[in-house]
């Protein structure tokens, strides 16, 4: 019966906003056919928002990390918190610190060489993945997720492992507190906090786009970092208070 | 001066370095709390661009009159709960400190998606902050509920920027009028519903319930002085200045927060428990407060959020420090328990009469201006808060003479007769409210101190928000 009248609710919900969005008279832009003429996108496009900067303003290559990255980059500080809060939960819930899970099924031999293999180009690509952000499609929360699906491997297949895990939260807080300092200097140098103050330098070259690369590796880190701390408190086993 | 970043930035600074050496967490926690604490006093109005960018193509802070009195709300009652709960912190430092960059964000951002990032963050420290008295059940319930309210908000701003076309609040606030019928009535809702969770109006707020009547001496201030604030200081800016609300939506929307402030109130009358009384009250609050803000009463109700905060700051105190002594908070149990400690409770009793509303409190102000507000609306409204008022009455008074006056009706009441509860003696619980009472004191005599400063907190709420007109830093 709950099943049946959440059912109703959620349609009745979606026929509510489908039948006012569809109207005619709504003015709500159809897909693909919106007028960007008057949204701020258009700008973040040409990237001609501020006259005053050098051209290219951004000098990223993909536009996705202008804007996640320089546009609107206190946002992905505030996501880096949002996802360092949940890590921290996790870890005060959890109750960290207590003896890792032991699975019934011991990791075999041809478990424990694959993972030997395969991690380093999972770490590779997943680096690759967030040094290029300003130039390819990806950026850090992808590259750090999966720095922390290779440790996940790792954790599966190594017992010892989990000593070495004490290294994530230096790296978690020292790539945090580094985004914070650089934004930071923007504010005292330039009065503005996270300002883009190195060269954007050439649309496509890995050294581009001023801060954009920097930011993004740390984030990577930090994004890394968290989602392996994550699953090392889910991996472990909750002891008594 | 001071930048207003920094308010956000230096408790998240401060966060990152405590998950490096955890030993020091609770320094650094304390150390944030008074630099914030100052730096909001020293913070100037103005528009404070983020990387360098002019809004709306990037995010900008904006400081008025009505952020500024956040801010320094916010910081303040901020610092006086940790020292209130400071036995209880434990582990719980860091998620303090991320809750307070939350809460600073949510008052000063200009931007609607930024907000929602700070909603967030915020939001998901307090479902941390409410495992601390262990009933897990009751975060759950929370934490889906406010999942689910954050994600109405979210879709909300997306058919905003759909069709304005930017996320910036000033841009909002000067084209909502110029949208078609249907986008302003479903912006209205959307938003509405995913800040009437946190707001704990009915019926989103079965959650409030499980949350508040269990909540210690750490909880208790943060999540009714704090939060509580927050909410309604974002709840006012967003239905004062960025969406007006008109026509038969606007009669929903004042029949809910009306409903909830007499349905709260009703139920207060019916428990015993100090907590659980101090729960309803809370709703009905924010029914009120909510409401004020509709009619676009900002005034009286900026002056009723400053009387419920420090208000429920000293009572949901005290009563959590009585539940934590004695494992109960009945109030027949604890009758006669203010004999033995007059100082808290003469600002327990103070409290609870300058939010009833009687003379000679600052309480009698803010009502008074209340009921004005009201009459120039219509004559229903002012009735039901008259209504819930002399409800509010007949329990907080009836709550005052048990926990002053021990043992039973026509039995002469001593020392003897005085409970067994005790308190902790704790020396910030009763400092705070032998200060929060002579302040209600004051304010009850000298209404003008407080109705000149409110005044000008509130004027910003009756202007279209703009970000160009006041100077950058």
């Amino acid at each position: 019966m709950k099943k049946f009248i959440s059912a109703l609710l959620t349609f009745a919900l979606a026929f509510f906003i489908f039948s006012l969005l569809y109207d005619s008279e709504s003015f709500f832009p159809k897909y693909g056919e919106t007028d960007l003429n008057n949204t701020v996108s258009q700008k973040y496009i040409e990237k001609n928002v501020d006259e005053t900067r050098p051209s290219p303003e951004t000098g990223s290559a993909n536009i996705v990390t202008s804007v996640v990255v320089n546009y609107r980059g206190f946002d992905t500080l505030g996501e880096l918190t949002v996802l360092f809060i949940s890590a921290m939960g996790v870890a005060l819930l959890l109750n960290v610190g207590k003896e890792r899970i032991i699975f019934r099924v011991k990791p075999n031999f041809i478990l424990k060489a694959g993972v030997r293999i395969i991690t380093g180009i999972i770490l590779i690509v997943g680096i690759y993945i967030f040094i290029h952000g300003h130039l390819t499609p990806g950026g850090g929360f992808p590259g750090g997720a999966m720095i922390a699906s290779s440790v996940l491997l790792m954790y599966i297949s190594d017992d010892k492992f989990k000593e070495k895990m004490k290294a994530f939260n230096v790296l978690e807080g020292t790539s945090g507190v580094l985004v914070i300092v650089l934004g930071l200097i923007g504010l005292f140098a330039f009065n503005s906090f996270l300002y883009n103050f190195l060269p954007s330098g050439e649309i496509g070259q890995l050294f581009s786009a001023g801060l954009t690369p920097i930011l993004y590796v740390l984030i990577g880190l930090k994004v890394g970092s968290e989602l392996s701390n994550i699953i090392g408190n889910f991996l472990t086993q909750g002891g008594e208070k | 001066m001071i930048n207003p970043v920094l308010l956000i930035v230096i408790p998240l600074l401060l966060a990152f370095v405590g998950v490096m050496f955890k030993s020091f967490s609770k320094s650094l926690l304390f150390f944030g709390l008074v630099l914030n604490t100052i730096f909001a006093f020293f913070a100037q109005k103005g528009s404070y661009e983020l990387g360098g960018w002019q809004p709306p193509f990037g995010i900008n802070l904006l400081v008025d009159n009505y952020s500024l009195f956040g801010i320094v709300l916010i910081n303040v009652l901020f610092l006086v709960s940790s020292l209130i709960g400071m036995k209880k912190i434990g582990k719980y430092s860091l998620p303090l400190l991320i809750a307070l960059a939350g809460l600073n964000g949510m008052v000063l951002t200009n931007d609607l998606f930024n907000f929602y990032v700070f909603f967030e963050i915020a939001t998901i420290s307090a479902y941390i902050i409410s495992t601390l008295h262990g009933k897990y059940h009751q975060t759950f319930n929370y934490l889906v509920l406010g999942s689910v309210g954050s994600s109405l908000y979210l879709l909300g701003i997306i058919i905003v920027y759909a069709v304005v076309g930017s996320l910036n609040m000033s841009d909002l606030s000067v084209h909502f009028s110029g949208l078609s019928q249907n986008i302003q009535l479903i912006v209205s809702i959307l938003i509405f519903s995913g800040l009437a969770v946190e707001a704990k109006l009915i019926p989103f707020n079965s959650w409030v319930r499980g949350i508040y009547s269990n909540v210690n001496t750490l909880t208790a201030p943060l999540f009714s002085a704090v939060y509580a604030s927050t909410i309604f200081l974002v709840f006012g800016r967003f239905f004062s200045n960025l969406i007006t609300v008109s026509g038969p939506l606007f009669n929903i929307f004042i029949a809910i927060t009306f409903i909830t402030f007499i349905f709260a109130e009703a139920s207060a009358t019916a428990t015993k428990n100090m907590r659980e009384i101090l729960t309803f009250s809370s709703i009905g609050q924010a029914g009120l407060i909510t409401g004020l803000f509709l009619i676009g009463g900002g005034y009286a109700a900026v002056l009723q959020l400053i009387n419920n905060a420090f208000a429920k700051l000293v009572m949901f105190s005290t009563a959590a420090n009585v539940y934590e002594n004695n494992s109960s908070d009945s109030i027949d149990k604890a009758a006669g328990i203010f004999r033995k400690y007059p100082l808290v409770g003469f600002g327990f009793t103070v409290s609870a009469l300058s939010l009833i509303g009687l003379p000679l409190f600052y309480g009698f102000y803010a009502k008074f201006n209340i009921i004005n507000t009201a009459f120039n609306t219509n004559w229903i409204i002012p009735l039901v808060i008259l209504l819930g008022s002399l409800l509010e009455g007949v329990y907080y008074i009836r709550m005052l003479v048990k926990l002053w006056v021990p043992g039973e009706e026509h039995e002469e009441a001593t020392e003897k007769l005085t409970t067994k509860f005790s308190m902790n003696k704790l020396f910030v619980i009763s400092v705070v409210a032998v200060v929060v009472g002579f302040l209600f004191i004051m304010g009850g005599i000298y209404p003008e101190l407080f109705g000149d400063f409110v005044q000008n907190v509130s004027t910003p709420l009756k202007e279209s928000l703009s970000y160009l007109s006041v100077g950058v830093m």
